[in-house]
């Protein structure tokens, strides 16, 4: 490291910086990106010209995120939940109430606003009703900034005296860019409160 | 902040401190011993510095499309953990002045400086419970990773530069010093807030690599600049010491540079001076280190180094954020990388 001319210390900086970052790298051990994460959210549009791959992606970003389950607002707006998988709340006990997460996920570039969230009756597979769950939304109307997600708490009410199973119904979105969308709702696992023993 | 940095750092910097130092102070209690603890633990955090790694946070996560709102917690976490850091840090190094005032230790002894650290510590991880709300318990559940990753490296590259001021370590380069760096200044200065800010903004699609590659050539050059300012720096607004580090023993990137051009005698005289408590260590002794530096070009060494690194840093920010679109955030990113080479505190 004696009398030294700058490009010497350049090239000298250069390569004790490049294996101060291989024992770096090294040590943490990211994942090597698969082509589509090296794309980068600057390529969005890119790939949801492709609407396969956002399916795809949206259905890993939601369970790798947040292990619940979302729905996606906008222009290219879709159930992306036909395949089977359900918004679970609950269990919970007649008297009581059963909650979930909803995440309202944008990927466009502008905000959205004017969203409603509506619930629907709950019915059981015996036909068995809820008419009237008492919906509960912590955002009855929420904007979902641009490139962005919000959290919705949703509760049902399960009344006295409502019988045992699960209860399936809806929860509709309208209003924002896009069709209206539905997400399937289940209410697992009711059980009746059972009798004092004594 | 009194600085000649531009005015668009200078503003996008204040505005992070500010929204800081509002959610730090929301999370404070209210009761609780307020003399030995949150007195001077509130004192300490209103202190002025430079909110350097929250704002990498957010402007990270930002760039990516994420709201202020879900890069907050995280960047308050980084900024009450770095106040914990620098308090022990000024107990390890017998510190005397600190963002223009007396240290912790030197204003209310060791024991509640220590705890005042330990405060602060305990602080930075109420933030990180709300992640869980924000981000859900996968994405919560990796940004704790990342947190966790980053206080084992930080405390590792402490004790490395500990353990070489205690064992009188003298053969060292480089490399040894940015791989010490990497761990003690990068990690949680640049690395892990870019880290973090990118992942909760890209939704964990960001290449990390490109990310920590950018943040370890810009830390580095950080590390290099502060302790050229701890030489060269103006003391009124550098917060510290000037000269401290030498008189620490700190095996900064000028004392390996100024130890592997001496002659004998001279090296001797060094090994001697850095063998010993910092108390032993003469005003005379600390002067005719910081001439022998000047002399053996080691403030030049250093300054051509840090451009070097700043180079690289500059280099990598097209690849781990190029791609992005324009935006103040991304701009802050751009720009940091002037902010930290050119800066005067």
């Amino acid at each position: 490291m004696s009398e030294q001319n700058a490009d010497e210390v350049r090239r000298e900086a250069f390569r004790a910086a490049a294996a101060a970052v291989d024992r770096f790298l090294e040590r943490v051990g990211d994942p090597v990106p698969d082509e589509l994460n090296k794309l980068g959210v600057a390529s969005w549009d890119r790939f949801r010209s492709d609407l396969a791959r956002v399916v795809d992606l949206n259905l890993e970003m939601v369970r790798d995120a947040f292990g619940l389950y979302g729905t996606v607002l906008g222009p290219e707006s879709f159930d992306r939940d036909g395949t089977g998988g359900k918004l679970i709340l609950g269990p919970g006990t007649p008297g009581s109430a059963a909650a979930a997460i909803l995440w309202l996920h944008n990927f466009d570039a502008d905000p959205i606003s004017g969203v409603d969230l509506v619930g629907s009756r709950l019915t059981s597979s015996n036909g068995e009703r809820i008419e009237d769950p008492g919906w509960s939304f912590t955002h009855s109307n929420p904007s979902v900034p641009a490139r962005s997600a919000v959290p919705v708490l949703v509760e049902v009410a399960i009344p006295p005296g409502t019988g045992g199973g699960s209860y399936e119904g809806t929860i509709s979105r309208t209003g924002g860019p896009g069709e209206p969308i539905e997400v399937r709702v289940e209410v697992t696992g009711i059980e009746p409160v059972p009798h004092d023993s004594w | 902040m009194v600085t000649s940095a531009p005015p668009f750092m200078v503003d996008y910097l204040e505005a992070v401190r500010s929204g800081v130092a509002e959610a730090v102070a929301a999370s404070l209690p209210e009761g609780g011993p307020r003399s030995s603890l949150y007195g001077p633990l509130t004192e300490f955090l209103g202190r002025a510095g430079k909110s350097i790694r929250p704002a990498l946070c957010i402007a990270a996560g930002r760039a990516h499309g994420s709201t202020t709102e879900r890069v907050l917690p995280s960047s308050v976490a980084l900024e009450l953990l770095h106040n914990a850091f620098l308090i022990h840090d000024d107990v390890e190094d017998g510190s005397i002045s600190r963002r223009g005032s007396p240290t912790m230790h030197a204003e209310h002894g060791v024991p509640i400086a220590i705890n005042v650290g330990d405060g602060l510590a305990a602080l930075a991880l109420q933030p990180l419970t709300q992640n869980l709300v924000l981000l859900g318990s996968s994405m919560h559940n990796r940004v704790m990773a990342e947190f966790g990753e980053l206080l084992t490296m930080t405390i590792e590259g402490q004790a490395i530069e500990l353990g070489w001021r205690a064992e009188n370590t003298v053969g060292l380069a480089s490399q040894d010093y940015l791989e010490m760096v990497a761990l003690k200044t990068c990690a949680y200065t640049t690395i892990f807030p870019l880290r973090i800010g990118s992942l909760i903004g890209s939704w964990g699609r960001a290449d990390l690599s490109e990310v920590s590659r950018f943040g370890l050539y810009l830390g580095s050059a950080f590390q290099v600049t502060d302790d050229l300012l701890n030489l060269t720096g103006a003391e009124e607004l550098y917060g510290k010491e000037i000269d401290g580090d030498i008189a620490e023993g700190k095996r900064t990137l000028m004392l390996i540079h100024l130890l592997s051009t001496v002659n004998r005698a001279e090296r001797e005289f060094l090994v001697g001076f850095l063998d010993g408590e910092r108390s032993s260590r003469s005003a005379d002794d600390i002067a005719s280190v910081r001439s022998m530096m000047d002399q053996r070009g080691s403030i030049q060494f250093a300054r051509q180094y840090a451009r070097a690194l700043a180079e690289q840093a500059a280099s990598a920010f097209d690849r781990a954020f190029g791609a992005l679109p324009d935006s103040p955030d991304r701009r802050f990113l751009a720009e940091v990388v002037d902010f930290v080479v050119n800066r005067d505190l």
